[in-house]
């Protein structure tokens, strides 16, 4: 029933007895068959649409389909586990970066950040359009920066939204409704930029919590390691960056690529993160 | 008051709400994941306004363990099923055990809502068989239709109502950590379906 009413109005969905739509009934019937204990799940035709969209082939997009439900089958199971664990790693990942607001959402009840939902069920397919999708998407397959690269995703959209959050004093309600109602609204290269910042700040950190490095796949090899210059790469940090920057806990920090020199993106940081040095 | 829409997946539960909130009625409307979040004022009579928040929850059992969370806070429920739909029907009653489970120590005030009425030639439960159920549990019944506005208003506005009597009487109470119902100053613009325009420009400022 959910194939009448995904993306219909993308043109490769729309009007009447398309045959996108019969391809897209066919696959997710046939992943029914293949995944019998798992059955249909409302979301899967989010995932699937984008990649039958892209492979325009029933088999193909099957088989995409199927490896990337791989890496979201847990997500989907009987009690959603994978949502839950992600949901407290995206929390975890928050509170590095920004405690004061993660206790201000603990205050008003949404410390569990439920209203992160859809974000995480379907990687942001109703967020953004479908094309911004097919590029974000293709950004996280590549684990690149770091893996779990759709969570700082998360963190960066939750840091622009912050202020207004917290000055417009949202409870529980209006968080869960201005979050929904960000749909379409965010700019995907922003996002992007904002999100790769936050991983090159994480991975620059000297001290970042072994759960965080294992939640972003950063293991032995920058982190634990201690650089021989170590010291004075902190001085080095502390100098170029000005100091009235650190005491409004905002760090200019330029994204590798995608951000021009001539816009540097700012992240703001809570005081513990402050000491990493900027890319 | 805080309303929660529980039912079947597909038997129109965000239409039914949109076209409460916003007048609007879509044709095609995606699969609701996780739970959404609409809210409008209604006066039930004179002078005496309400404002409803409305949580539009995901039908499919799957999401079952996230929208449990938000029974709990509700004072009243739309439990609605598609009067196409047998199945749908059949369900009500896993429904409504459901969220008794899931709210004690409270009570939510239920509306039955045998939905899509406009596709009476289609239909497979009958009014009678309804409301039978409906009494049964001591609930309303009522038929409405998104597509042809059809009973919207007055399907949220007696429950409403409903509510308003039962918390006047003090059978409801207003309680510390229990945010079903709340009191206070409610600010002085009621739009409702037919004013579409006004609420949606107030939402850009």
């Amino acid at each position: 029933k959910d194939v009448n009413r995904t993306d219909r109005t993308n043109k490769f969905y729309e009007g009447q007895d398309n045959p996108g739509l019969i391809l897209l009934h066919d696959i997710l019937m046939t992943y029914c068959m293949y995944d019998f204990d798992l059955g249909y799940v409302q979301g899967m035709s989010d995932l699937l649409s984008p990649l039958l969209y892209v492979m325009e082939n029933e088999v193909d997009a099957f088989w995409c389909f199927a490896s990337y439900m791989d890496q979201m089958h847990q997500n989907f199971e009987e009690q959603m586990q994978g949502m839950k664990t992600q949901l407290i790693q995206l929390s975890t990942l928050l509170r590095l970066l920004d405690s004061g607001f993660c206790s201000y959402l603990e205050s008003q009840d949404s410390g569990y950040l439920y209203f992160c939902f859809r974000w995480l069920l379907i990687r942001f397919k109703r967020e953004f359009s479908f094309l911004d999708i097919l590029r974000l998407w293709e950004v996280m397959w590549t684990e690149l920066p770091c893996k779990n690269f759709h969570l700082l995703l998360c963190c960066a959209i939750l840091e622009s939204e912050k202020q207004q959050i917290m000055e417009k004093h949202y409870g529980f309600n209006e968080i869960l409704k201005h979050i929904n109602e960000l749909s379409m609204k965010i700019d995907v290269e922003d996002v992007l930029c904002k999100a790769e910042a936050i991983s090159l700040q994480m991975v620059k950190c000297k001290e970042l919590p072994q759960a965080v490095c294992e939640i972003l796949g950063l293991q032995d090899s920058e982190v634990t390691t201690p650089d021989s210059d170590n010291g004075e790469d902190e001085n080095v940090g502390m100098t170029s960056c000005p100091t009235s920057a650190f005491q409004s806990n905002s760090l200019p920090v330029l994204a590798a690529s995608g951000a021009r020199d001539d816009n540097p993106t700012e992240i703001s940081m809570s005081p513990n993160v402050s000491r990493v040095t900027p890319a | 008051f805080r309303l929660i829409v529980i039912g079947d997946s597909t038997v129109g539960k965000s239409c039914l709400i949109r076209r409460f909130t916003e007048g609007r009625f879509a044709q095609v409307s995606d699969p609701t994941v996780g739970v959404d979040f609409f809210s409008r004022l209604v006066e039930i009579e004179p002078g005496k306004r309400i404002k409803l928040q409305i949580w539009d929850t995901a039908g499919q059992e799957r999401f079952r363990s996230i929208t449990r969370a938000y029974y709990r806070n509700s004072v009243g429920g739309l439990l609605l099923f598609d009067i196409t739909n047998r199945r749908s029907f059949q369900n009500v009653h896993e429904w409504l055990e459901e969220t008794k489970v899931h709210v004690q120590p409270y009570q939510i005030v239920f509306v039955l809502v045998g939905h899509k009425c406009d596709l009476d030639t289609q239909r497979q439960v009958t009014r009678h068989e309804a409301e039978k159920l409906a009494a049964a549990y001591g609930m309303k019944y009522i038929e409405t239709s998104a597509r042809d506005a059809i009973n919207v208003e007055k399907a949220f506005t007696d429950l409403t109502r409903d509510i308003y009597e039962l918390v006047k009487r003090g059978d409801i109470t207003i309680q510390e950590g229990w945010e079903g119902v709340k009191s206070g100053f409610v600010p002085n613009v009621v739009h409702s379906s037919e004013e579409v325009v006004k609420s949606e420009r107030r939402c850009l400022c």
